[in-house]
């Protein structure tokens, strides 16, 4: 087949696939991307934290019950993880790292639903986040393309490390205790151990009592 | 202006309606020649040839929705332009679009093909059928629009790695379907 076959067959397309391609255009709530680390920038992989019921366009291919953590896999290249969990209200903990890899340096943070962001980086403009919610409520998606994924236990708790086959890209574990709830993820471009070391650091700074 | 009543205009015989297709739809129609031809003036003459046989076809022609049909005529017109063109330099969208499928569809074998575009377009449309909305867009904005994998990144609200990973699928998802469908011999 020729690409001129191809391009004459293309213009025969029916009008409803070109009024699609026209009409489609992303709801901007459904653009929840609050970090995209890129190592040209600062450095790769990413967070992607929403709210709860903002979806990524895309018809849902698994579903899978994850230590009760709903995990859905979008088109094979996107990962969304929420709680399954009982709890209704957002626990008032707040939590931050408690070691991180020589040479980075706290950037900023900010907050996300029912939690915070941290953003730290080094000379080489290498890039980690880290970021945790307690809302129930609270979805995570995660930029999975060819990841290869390791089952962990963060401080007692279970989780998945995502390791990519790229060096332009970062690594990310997500772990969490749906029982609090809590949900953490940590995003950088460590080795494993690194990675799990940072993971275990993480230490509750602020208990506040609701009454 | 509501297409409708643009409409109404070309029915009119108004000069007018093709005044107000091009506020609506010329900067989108510009794109879409330029991604093509890769050249301002090639394109702006091509768009102003649209508008005539826009012009010639309402009516009795009342096409709905009016920029897809447009866009239809935008697209036969700059394309054949692009051939007319063939001892210029290609750089455009268009050119870049069609290298990137080119390796997904040529014959392994170089067997004479024997289907015709209406029957490939038939085939490619039940595989468009297969995928998800956002996948079929992509496609869509990439090899019928000649999209830059920026303009789809926008419009899609993904980065342009993960159009650029999409795409490698859909073209290797669409090899292996055209080959279910013995496209090849």
């Amino acid at each position: 087949m020729s690409e001129q076959l191809f391009s004459e067959a293309m213009d025969e397309l029916s009008d409803k696939y070109i009024s699609e391609a026209i009409d489609y255009k992303v709801k901007k709530k459904e653009q929840n991307i609050i970090l995209w680390v890129k190592r040209s920038v600062v450095a790769a992989t990413i967070i992607l934290a929403v709210g709860f019921g903002v979806l990524m366009v895309g018809d849902t291919e698994v579903r899978a019950t994850v230590w009760r953590w709903v995990k859905e896999v979008y088109s094979g290249e996107w990962h969304k993880f929420s709680m399954d969990t009982d709890v209704k209200e957002a626990a008032n903990l707040k939590y931050e790292l408690g070691w991180i890899p020589e040479g980075m340096e706290f950037v900023t943070k900010f907050d996300i639903m029912g939690g915070e962001s941290f953003i730290y980086t080094d000379e080489k403009e290498l890039v980690i986040v880290f970021s945790y919610s307690t809302d129930p409520e609270y979805v995570f998606y995660m930029d999975s393309v060819d990841n290869i994924k390791e089952e962990v236990t963060i401080n007692g708790m279970p989780g998945e490390i995502f390791i990519t086959p790229s060096e332009e890209e970062t690594n990310t574990i997500v772990w969490g205790d749906a029982s609090i709830p809590v949900m953490f993820s940590f995003t950088a471009e460590c080795d494993n151990e690194t990675m799990i070391k940072v993971a275990e650091s993480i230490k509750v700074i602020e208990v506040e009592d609701e009454e | 202006m509501l297409d409708e009543k643009i409409i109404e205009l070309f029915f009119e015989r108004s000069d007018q309606a093709i005044n107000e297709l091009d506020n609506k739809y010329g900067k989108v129609l510009h794109k879409l020649s330029y991604n093509i031809l890769n050249d301002r003036r090639d394109a702006e003459e091509c768009v102003n040839d649209s508008y005539l046989g826009v012009w010639n076809a309402i009516p009795p022609e009342r096409p709905n929705p009016l920029l897809t049909f447009v866009c239809k005529i935008v697209r036969n017109i700059s394309i054949k332009k692009y051939h007319a063109k063939t001892a210029a330099k290609r750089n455009s969208t268009y050119d870049v679009a069609m290298s990137e499928i080119e390796n997904y569809i040529i014959s392994p074998n170089n067997v004479e093909e024997e289907i015709d575009a209406k029957e490939l377009a038939q085939i490619i449309e039940k595989f468009l059928d297969t995928l998800t909305v956002e996948n079929r867009v992509i496609f869509m904005r990439r090899y019928w629009f000649s999209d830059t994998y920026k303009d789809i990144a926008e419009r899609v609200g993904i980065t342009e790695k993960i159009v650029s990973m999409r795409l490698t699928r859909i073209r290797k998802q669409m090899r292996e379907y055209l080959m279910s469908k013995e496209v090849w011999v």
